[in-house]
């Protein structure tokens, strides 16, 4: 018999004796069924088991009496300064310095992009003049500035150019002062001049999508303000718009010549993609046989054409080539 | 369904309530006690307090000098449960009782400590012969004995002295004990057998002098 298994053995039988024992049975006659060879060792186990039970009793009534009258009076105490649920958890919250700076700078971090987002938003349809108008402009800087590749460059203005001619109509549409208009006039002037300048520089490097692109750019841009012609409701209004096509008809003009362009000449290429729905580009309607925006006004608003977008300098539009 | 079985809480004056009031519901689960007492309810801390503080209190006095030693560790036992109550989550009673045993250990290291950093003499001890109401000497001769068999246990390995306790100062089977100490059965059994034999080393030959 191993030492473990014969440890357990004497457990046994110690638990035994002890069960008898404690059912009112001589310890003696109790000892007497146990095996000669184990009956000293479970006897002085006894003994050592029954001073150890001896060595702690039962508390005094009193005590236990005594003892649950001050617990009682300890809960009504701590419910009664029990701090709510918030205060808890602020507490919790609190009571750590890095939980505390952590939370602070996680609520400034939320402050300051919700904020930024909101205003984000809400600057989208700003018009020149509003409030928000610089952090739709600042938005727009940030564009362009991730904006690595020339061909992205262009996508950006192409974008902006989109946004401008929506403020435009909305800006008549809401029937805002000449202000609004005048400004709007100097930006899509400005920005129709890069996206231009932009395109035949591509151009120039070989890119035979840069002109097609924005040649389509600046036609949608022709008819949307064709479409608002009538709606404007003042004869500045009426006056800028036809200023502005003025200009997009200077400015196509510059990309057509690149298009119209003998095969070989520079920028040329005779296998343009196609421009939308499988139409080639030579097939495209000419700037020519457009109907000039003007035709959409009544006659008296409609200016000469040398007339250019206010703040817009003239010179170098059409040299470039 | 038939209605739940009520007791009415015989002790007098328990809790600071009258009698009629300490209505517990004997069929309520061990978990949902817990969660009442969490809330601070009274009258179901009451009733873990009545369930427990027997075994508390002879948990305690198995390694104090004297009763009122072991009464004071047992109310700093239950004051600490109260304090800590809300962090509680015992869903039957041996980890209830898992729990106290955990403070009550704490505890006394705490006054261990506090007695090799100030040394005392027991005099508290003087007090238990007259309550026990004993003779002089018969009583000096008990806690002779038990003060030796305390310095027994003081050199048995924390473990052992757990199973040892669990045992035979709580009368906890080896389940109920392996749920106390951590253990499985036959750790226990190994731990006990030891923990008998360093005993029976230490009272008998008299190696521990208390």
């Amino acid at each position: 018999m191993t030492a473990e298994r014969r440890d357990d053995a004497v457990l046994a039988l110690l638990e035994a004796v002890r069960a008898r024992v404690g059912s009112g049975e001589p310890l003696e006659t109790a000892l007497e069924a146990v095996p000669a060879g184990s009956r000293e060792d479970v006897r002085a186990l006894l003994e050592v088991t029954t001073k150890v039970e001896a060595v702690a009793g039962d508390p005094a009534p009193e005590f236990v009496t005594r003892l649950e009258a001050t617990l009682g009076a300890a809960v009504d105490e701590a419910r009664a300064h029990r701090p709510s649920t918030w205060r808890r958890w602020r507490t919790s919250i609190g009571s750590s310095l890095a939980m505390r700076a952590a939370l602070v700078s996680a609520m400034a971090v939320v402050m300051v992009l919700g904020t930024g987002f909101v205003a984000v938003e809400a600057s989208q349809d700003a018009l020149p003049g509003d409030t928000l108008y610089p952090v739709k402009e600042a938005r727009e800087t940030l564009e362009r500035w991730f904006a690595r590749s020339d061909a992205a460059q262009l996508r950006v203005q192409q974008r902006q150019l989109d946004r401008r001619t929506d403020e435009l109509v909305q800006a008549v549409d809401q029937a805002r002062d000449g202000g609004v208009v005048d400004s709007l006039e100097g930006t899509i002037g400005r920005t129709v001049r890069e996206l231009v300048d932009r395109a035949l520089a591509l151009e120039s490097e070989g890119n035979p999508n840069a002109v097609p692109r924005a040649r389509e750019a600046l036609l949608e841009m022709t008819e949307r303000l064709r479409a608002l012609a009538p709606s404007a409701r003042t004869p500045e209004q009426r006056q800028a718009l036809v200023r502005v096509g003025l200009f997009l008809r200077t400015q196509l003009a510059r990309l057509e010549a690149v298009i119209d362009a003998p095969e070989g000449g520079t920028g040329g290429s005779s296998d343009r993609p196609a421009l939308r729905d499988g139409q080639p580009l030579r097939d495209a309607t000419p700037l020519r046989d457009a109907t000039p925006l003007g035709d959409a006004l009544p006659q008296r608003d409609v200016l000469p054409p040398d007339a250019t977008p206010a703040s817009t300098p003239t010179s170098g539009t059409s040299d470039r080539r | 369904m038939s209605e739940p079985v009520r007791r009415t809480a015989t002790v007098e004056g328990g809790m600071g309530l009258p009698a009629e009031e300490r209505v517990v519901d004997a069929t309520e689960g061990f978990e949902e006690l817990v969660r009442r007492a969490r809330a601070l309810d009274r009258e179901a801390f009451g009733e873990l307090y009545r369930r427990s503080v027997t075994p508390v209190y002879r948990y305690c006095a198995a390694r104090a000098n004297s009763t009122v030693e072991a009464e004071e560790l047992t109310q700093e036992v239950f004051l600490a449960a109260l304090a800590g109550i809300e962090r509680v989550r015992a869903d039957h009673e041996a980890a209830w009782m898992a729990w106290l045993f955990q403070i009550a250990r704490n505890k006394q290291a705490d006054r261990l400590r506090a007695r090799y950093r100030r040394p005392t003499a027991p005099l508290e001890a003087a007090g238990d012969v007259e309550a026990a109401g004993r003779g002089p000497v018969e009583a000096a001769e008990l806690e002779a004995d038990r003060a030796a068999v305390r310095a027994a246990l003081e050199e048995l390995t924390p473990d052992q002295r757990e199973v040892v306790i669990c045992k035979y100062v709580l009368g906890y089977d080896n389940t109920r004990t392996g749920e106390v100490v951590g253990k499985n059965a036959n750790a226990v059994n190994q731990l006990h057998h030891r923990a008998l034999a360093s005993l029976r080393r230490a009272l008998t030959a008299g190696e521990v002098m208390p």
